[in-house]
Formats: structure tokens, C-alpha cells, sequence
């Protein structure tokens, strides 16, 4: 049967963490840009809602031909991919990567790759080996664009749940985004990923970092102590403990690796229409600068016990008229957008 | 032992791998493979169909319409029973299209396979309704060209190869759940072949980055780029030539106002384009418009909706000619029906020269393009007057089986096509000669203004340049006598009418010209040296104005 389909367009839980998260960090982001166009990265779904979002508010800067230069687009659904390019772009606008973006993200040579390129004008190549070429040439392609002011890492894999190949390159490809992302001096990631199925080790990781944090920073203890009124792991929400799990234990090890220190804008968890939970972490990256970057961490993370996450049940979500007047006008100017740009004989 | 009987009669007929080889690529150009996807979707009573190649990467295709879609027993019959060409469109009799009453184009059931010349796998995706209303789906993916399809060289060299069957891909499908915003049929594809990518990258690539800035493949663009080129669209780039001739070939209403196209009736002002076929011809089209706007198709290709590009007279400044051309006659037991029109303007090339020519519409949808060379009728062309005509016609009934398989030519010994053929050389007699006794007359008409213009300056020229001391007479005084003399007591400047030295009138006149300049300078003048002096400012000055 046929996996799909959320529908985006009323997903309004999803729309929460769009309208509280997602959308002032990249305003403020914008702002801190001054000028400068900002360059988005994002796996959208054909409902295209937070390109469309970001337009609206001027994050992302339509040019005189209808197209939005600075916006990236993967998709690895080959239907939805026709449907991305069909409705959302402009006519003739640019490209989208089509293919899977951990995939792309993680391709590198190896021998076999050098010796087809060496033969490759005088062999026709297999279908696995066309596949593994127009692989490398799309990662290439991404490659090349990096780097980007704002990642939307929102993909359909689980982020904590390595166990499965896919997810393990998934994990592998947002750690390599820190890589990619080092030509520039800081940017906004957008990270979404489903909190059920949590792989036991992982489990077993956030716990021991909280404990680590705990015994080695008074002031995250005291915060804890404030917040919370317990230091205990197993007596802390559950979703309070995903999201600091998240915090320390996912994110900030992959930034760290790279050079990046993270500062958390938001944590958001909603639910979608089956019940499951999906966290969705906003953070602002910068260069590391050394000796100050521990403090930055304490701070961070006191402010993710303070503050994070936000919770959207998918029932209560429903009732948030601000949020579904938001999502309403920002479809609405999607369509505005398409006929503007719709050719008419 | 010898098992050949000495008499035997059997049927003929074609062997397995010779189909198979339709897979490998059957049509001429990237336009004509997506037009046989475009007609599919006409035939299935789509509204629209958008084909996307992900410009300016041109790594993905897809083609997406909204019509009744394929059902899955017409795919398993048509990949798992009974093979790739087996066509239900016409059973029991049907011509046209349940819900737009469309001539249904369709007749062999390849045109699916026209991706296969774009692509080496494809996946689709069909939504439909069953006959009792019910919504159904599935996608399948369809691997065309592999490297385990063999080779038909090899086939046909190597013993070895036991197997003449050819099997030209793989299938496999599965049911999905139906989806009413989906509903109609999908072709998608990631696999595009890198002759394809190449030559339309390569096209986008060598537009200046400012160029391909500019391009906004607006309608109007569109329209008025095609018309701008210098000779033909081929000065486009591939990309936009590929856009253009699909717009052309497909069934499509003609871009521009209803009353207008494809003919711009403000230019049809003169007393050589009126005629009594011209008004015929005008009715005709507009018909036509109207009955193409009445099926309600669109295709859009990377967002930007096709319509015919084709506006006539090309050239301002011509004098355009329009005729009308109607058949409808029971040709050796099966009706052949068509009517059309035939442009002229006379006297420029249409441009782009892909227009030149008589394009054939079979169920309106164009076959092969243009036709420069008249089916055939160049050889009794006298002149290359026929690069000033363009025409379509329209066989509503007929002519099908004259079609090759590759839906993009004739076969010139069908019946019906030798009868179009003839009726169309006729047509064309009447029309190039009426064409060239205008062209003669207009041509006469020019030159006879030329001439007035030459004698004229001449005259202007003595009266002003002479000071007032000659006047400019003609006189008949014979043949020795040269072309210009001078009577210093009348103060005369004879011109000699019966004097011709050169062959052509204006030549004459331009020599008479130069001969009046070089005798008033020489009247006028008090030294050799003033003499040259005047002789060239005079000359300087008539050419200036002359020209």
C-alpha cells in the first residue's frame, strides 16, 4: 500500500513548530544578514509549506523571474519530485536534486567509481553503475552549494534510531553537513526527527551524558534543580529528556567535531496524525572560538532545561487559531504565487 | 535430412526481436518522443499534461496528465498478454474520446515506449476509475534499454544467441492506494539518457549566464523570440527548439486572439490578397481554433503552457496571399477527407524556415514537420518562390494507413496518400503560378517606381546644380549618338532616348546620371581641377539623396 501520504497542508501540530520555531529564528537570521540574500536548504514535500512561509515573510527573496534562486531543493520520491517541480517552481525555475539526501551527502569514490570514469567513454554502463554515476554527479552538485544560511535537515529517517542502514547514513550525512558547512561562519539548522523507536544504546547515551552534565556542571544541576525540581533522569519527562538528549548528546557531539558551537532557539515536539512524536531543534551555529566555547555549551543547555521543548499535541494543535490562520494564509499565498506564475496563451 | 518440401505456401511474418527494437528508439527528434506522450494523454480525455525535464539539469523527466489513466488489466495485457503495440483506444468502432469527443490519435499502443528514447528506466504511476467508479491505482517500474537486453547486432551475428525473442525490458508493479488529486496517468524518470542531458545542458550552458538571466519564457517571449531569430529556430538553442516544435506537432489551439491566427487579417489589405479563397481560408481557421479551443487540452512543458507558434505573414511589408484547400471523396473504399489553407507573402522566406513548406495534421496532430519540399512539388518549382509559402492541412478521415510507425512520416505509395499528393501538386500549380504573376507585377510595379525615382533625381539634379544656365530635353538622335549630349548655345542637356548601352533600364538611367554630373561639372567649371571637384560633389550630393 501506498506509504505516503501526510497531508501538509493541515498538518497544523507540524505547523507550530513552522510558525513558533522555524520562523523567528530565520527572521532573526535574515536580520543578522543584513543585506545579503540568505541561501535555504530544504527536503519540502509537495505542499512546499515552509518555502512558501519563508517567502511570505521575507526571508526568501523571489527574483524578477519568478524563481527562487538561493532555495535548494532534495527530494528523492520520484512522483513527489514531478509534483515539486510541476507546482512549486516557478516556470523554467531551477533545478531540484532528485535522489535521497543521505545518499548524496555521504557519496564518495571508490576504486570501481575511478576505473568506470576512466572506461566511461568507451562502455555503457550498467544500470547500478548509471545509478552510482548520476549519484556521484548529484553529490557533487550538493556539494557544490554548500554552504547554506539555513539547513532544513527534515527528513523522512529517524536520526535516533541507527540500527537501520539508512538511518545510520542518515546520522553519518547530518554530521557531515558540519563539514560541508565550514566555509561560512554560522547558520541556522532546522533538525527534525521522530522520537519513537529511540535505539536502546542511545537511550542509554542520553542518560549517561545527563549524568556526566549533572556531576560536572553545578550550574546545569542548579537549573535542573530550578526547572525541574529533580536531577534524576527517569524522574524528568519524557520529552524533556529527549530533547536534552537530544541537545547534548546528538547534536552538539556532531557541531563540536566540526568547529561549530550551537545555540538552541527552540525545541519543539509535536504530534502527527498517528500519534507518533517528531522533535524539531532550531539552533544557530558559530564558528567554535576555543577556550569560551564551554561556557556557550553551559549556557545552552541551561536554556534548553528552562525553556525546551515546547509540546503541539496533534488534537490540542487543532484548536490554535493563530497558528491555523498562519498556515492558512501562507497556502493561500502559495497560490497566489502559482497563478502569478502560471503561463496564460 | 533435407525436410524442404519441394511446394509450400505459410503467412509472413516479422520476427519478435524486430519489434523489440521499437524500444531502442523510433523517433527523429526529443519533440516528437514527447509528442506521442502528449497525444496519449489527449487520448485519454486529459485537460492537461505537464511534461517537467528539470531544466536546467535536465537529469529528470516526468509527464503527468489528468486523464482516465491506465487501468491495471490494460497494463497487464499490454506488458504480460499480449505485447507492446496492442491498442484497445478504437475497439468496437469508437473515433473519438468519450468525455471531449477528441479524434482519437492513437492506433498501435507505442507511444509509452517514445520515453525510451529519452530514458533508459521509468516508473509509472496510474489513477483511475474502474467501470463501476471505484478508484484504483498502482505504479510500475519499467526498465527499458538494459545491459542485459541484447544487442540486435549480436542477435543477428552470433550463434550462440538461441533466444530470437527479444525481451525489451522488465516490469513490475503494485497496487497503491487511490489518490483523487492524482487521478489520471505518470510517467516519471531519473534514468535520462546522457545524449539527451547532454545536448540540452550543453544548449543551456552556452547561453551567456546575463542571456539565460533574461530568458523569461513568458507566452509573448516565447512568440516573439521564435520570430526573431535570423533564419530559423535552430538559432535558438535545442532546448527552446525542442519547445517549439513539440508546440508545433501537438494538437494545440494557435497562440494569439481567435480572429487572428494564425493569420494577422490587418496585413491582408491590398487588392492581390483578396480572393474569394481567402475568405474560405479565414473561415476555415477560425473553425479550426474554435474546435481546437473546444477540447480543452493544454500542455504545459517546464511551466510554461504550449500553444502553435505560427503567425502569419512573418515579414511586415508583404503582400500576403491566402488560399483554401478542401477534399472529401471515397478514395479506393475508405473516405479520405481534408482541407486546409496555403500562405504566401511575397515577396520575403517565411521565417523561421521551419515554417516553410505544407505541414500535414493527421487527427490535427503534425506529422514530420514541415514539408520544404512540397511533397514532392519541387521539381516543377521554378524559382525559389516556394520559400516564401507555408500551409497546413488538416485529414480529418483517412491517411492512416499511409502513417509509418513512427507516427512521423508516409508511406508515399499508400492510396490515399498519392490521392492528397495529387489534389495538393494541383493546388500548388494554381497557386505558384498566381504567386509568381503577382510577384511579376509587383516586381514591374518596383521597377517602374525606381525608374521615375532615377529620372527624377536627374532632373532635380540639372536644375540644381547647373546654376540655371541648362535645361534637360530628350531627343530621339539615334543609336551612334552617346547617351548624354550638350547644346552650349540652347543651354540644353539632351538626354539621347534612343541610345541604350547597358541592358537594364535602370542601369541606363544610373549611367545617364553620372554623365549629366560629369557634363555640368564640366559646364560649369573654369579648371580641370574645379571640374573634379564639382563632378564629385555633385555625385555626393544626388547619391545622398538617391539613397
Amino acid at each position: 500500500m501506498n506509504p505516503r501520504k501526510i497531508n501538509y497542508d493541515t498538518y497544523i501540530s507540524k505547523h507550530c513548530a513552522r510558525y513558533y520555531g522555524w520562523l523567528p529564528a530565520s527572521k532573526e537570521h535574515r536580520q543578522r544578514s543584513k543585506t545579503k540574500p540568505l541561501k535555504y536548504f530544504t527536503l519540502c514535500a509537495t505542499e512546499a509549506i515552509d518555502v512558501f512561509m519563508l517567502e511570505k515573510e521575507g526571508v526568501l527573496p523571489r527574483d524578477s523571474n519568478g524563481n527562487l534562486p538561493n532555495v535548494i531543493i532534495c527530494e528523492s520520491e520520484l512522483g513527489d519530485a514531478a509534483e515539486i517541480r510541476v507546482l512549486v517552481r516557478p516556470p523554467v525555475g531551477e533545478a531540484i536534486l532528485v535522489g535521497r539526501l543521505e545518499e548524496l551527502i555521504t557519496y564518495q569514490d571508490d576504486a570501481q567509481d575511478k576505473k568506470l570514469l576512466a572506461k566511461l567513454e568507451t562502455i555503457q554502463p550498467s544500470k547500478e553503475q548509471r545509478e552510482r554515476l548520476d549519484r556521484r554527479e548529484k553529490s557533487l552538485r550538493l556539494k557544490g552549494e554548500f554552504p547554506f544560511d539555513i539547513i532544513n535537515f527534515d527528513t523522512c529517517g529517524n536520526l535516533l534510531n541507527p540500527d537501520d542502514d539508512t538511518n545510520k547514513l542518515l546520522y553519518e550525512s547530518f554530521e557531515m553537513i558540519f563539514d560541508l558547512q565550514k566555509p561560512t561562519h554560522s547558520f541556522l539548522l532546522l533538525v527534525t526527527t521522530p522520537i519513537t523507536h529511540i535505539h536502546a544504546n542511545l537511550q542509554t547515551r542520553f542518560k549517561r551524558d545527563f549524568e556526566s552534565n549533572v556531576s560536572g556542571y553545578p550550574q546545569i544541576q542548579e537549573a535542573l534543580q530550578s526547572a525541574i525540581g529533580t536531577v534524576s533522569y527517569d524522574k524528568i519527562a519524557y520529552n524533556k529528556r529527549i530533547a536534552l538528549g537530544f541537545a547534548k548528546s546528538v547534536v552538539t557531539p556532531a557541531a563540536r567535531k566540526h568547529g561549530w558551537c550551537g545555540e538552541h532557539k527552540g525545541i519543539y515536539i509535536y504530534e502527527n496524525i498517528k500519534q507518533r512524536r517528531i522533535l524539531s531543534s532550531v539552533i544557530r551555529f558559530s564558528k567554535s572560538s576555543g577556550a569560551s566555547d564551554e561556557s556557550v555549551y553551559v549556557e545552552d543547555i541551561i536554556r534548553v532545561i528552562h525553556q525546551m521543548p515546547q509540546y503541539y499535541s496533534y488534537k490540542n494543535s487543532l484548536k490554535n487559531r493563530e497558528v491555523k490562520e498562519h498556515l492558512r494564509e501562507v497556502k493561500e499565498y502559495r497560490e497566489k504565487i502559482r497563478d502569478q506564475y502560471r503561463q496564460k496563451p | 535430412m533435407n525436410t524442404i518440401k519441394q511446394k509450400d505456401a505459410g503467412t509472413i511474418r516479422v520476427a519478435d526481436i524486430t519489434i523489440g527494437q521499437l524500444s531502442r528508439g523510433l523517433y527523429r527528434s526529443t519533440a516528437t518522443a514527447f509528442k506521442e506522450l502528449v497525444s496519449n494523454a489527449y487520448d485519454a480525455d486529459a485537460t492537461t499534461v505537464r511534461i517537467d525535464t528539470n531544466y536546467p539539469e535536465f537529469d529528470f523527466i516526468s509527464c503527468i496528465d489528468n486523464g482516465t489513466g491506465m487501468s491495471l488489466e490494460e497494463f497487464l495485457r499490454y506488458f504480460n498478454q499480449e505485447g507492446i503495440g496492442h491498442c484497445t483506444k478504437r475497439k468496437r468502432a469508437r473515433d473519438t474520446t468519450e468525455i471531449y469527443k477528441r479524434p482519437i490519435i492513437g492506433r498501435l499502443g507505442i507511444g509509452m515506449l517514445a520515453i525510451g528514447q529519452l530514458c533508459h528506466s521509468f516508473q509509472i504511476e496510474s489513477h483511475y476509475k474502474d467501470e463501476k467508479g471505484k478508484g484504483k491505482a498502482y505504479t510500475a517500474t519499467l526498465t527499458l534499454l538494459d545491459d542485459t537486453i541484447p544487442d540486435r547486432e549480436r542477435i543477428i551475428r552470433d550463434d550462440d544467441v538461441k533466444e530470437k525473442k527479444l525481451p525489451v525490458g522488465q516490469w513490475q508493479y503494485k497496487v497503491i492506494d487511490f489518490d483523487e488529486r492524482k487521478k489520471g496517468f505518470r510517467i516519471y524518470s531519473s534514468d535520462v539518457r546522457p545524449t539527451f542531458r547532454q545536448e540540452m545542458k550543453e544548449s543551456i550552458e552556452n547561453m551567456t549566464k546575463q542571456k539565460r538571466k533574461k530568458i523569461r519564457f513568458s507566452q509573448s517571449d516565447l512568440q516573439s523570440g521564435f520570430y526573431a531569430v535570423s533564419k530559423s529556430v535552430r538559432d535558438c538553442n535545442p532546448y527552446l527548439e525542442a519547445i517549439w516544435e513539440l508546440s508545433v506537432l501537438c494538437p494545440l489551439p494557435y497562440y494569439g486572439k481567435i480572429e487572428e491566427c494564425p493569420v494577422n487579417l490587418s496585413s491582408f489589405k491590398s487588392r492581390e490578397s483578396q480572393s474569394k479563397e481567402y475568405e474560405q481560408a479565414i473561415q476555415f481557421l477560425k473553425n479550426r481554433q474554435t474546435r481546437l479551443l473546444d477540447y480543452t487540452f493544454t500542455v504545459v512543458v517546464d511551466g510554461i503552457e504550449l500553444r502553435r507558434h505560427i503567425q502569419l505573414p512573418t515579414e511586415k511589408g508583404t503582400t500576403p496571399m491566402l488560399y483554401f484547400v478542401d477534399f472529401d471523396e471515397e478514395i479506393f473504399g475508405s473516405r479520405l477527407k481534408f482541407s486546409g489553407y496555403l500562405f504566401a507573402q511575397i515577396a520575403s522566406y517565411v521565417k523561421p524556415v521551419e515554417l516553410n513548406g505544407i505541414q500535414i495534421r493527421l487527427r490535427n496532430v503534425g506529422i514530420g514537420g514541415y514539408d520544404h519540399t512540397f511533397l514532392k512539388y519541387y521539381r516543377h518549382i521554378p524559382t525559389i518562390r516556394n520559400r516564401w509559402v507555408s500551409g497546413e492541412l488538416f485529414v480529418d478521415e483517412g491517411l492512416e494507413s499511409a502513417l509509418n510507425i513512427d507516427r512521423d512520416s508516409f508511406n508515399e505509395h499508400d492510396e490515399h496518400f498519392k490521392k492528397l499528393q495529387t489534389i495538393l501538386h494541383d493546388k500548388f500549380e494554381v497557386v505558384f503560378n498566381k504567386i509568381n504573376a503577382v510577384a511579376q507585377s509587383l516586381q514591374g510595379k518596383k521597377r517602374d517606381k525606381t525608374s521615375e525615382k532615377l529620372e527624377r533625381t536627374i532632373r532635380e539634379m540639372v536644375s540644381r546644380d547647373s546654376q540655371g544656365k541648362f535645361k534637360l530635353v530628350q531627343s530621339d538622335l539615334g543609336k551612334t549618338v552617346p547617351i548624354v549630349t550638350v547644346n552650349k548655345k540652347k543651354g540644353e542637356i539632351i538626354l539621347n532616348r534612343a541610345s541604350h548601352p547597358l541592358r537594364k533600364k535602370k542601369a541606363n538611367l544610373i549611367l545617364e546620371m553620372v554623365e549629366v554630373a560629369y557634363r555640368i561639372a564640366e559646364n560649369t567649371a573654369e579648371t580641370e581641377k574645379e571640374h573634379h571637384e564639382i563632378f564629385y560633389n555633385i555625385l555626393k550630393e544626388t547619391l545622398d539623396q538617391l539613397v
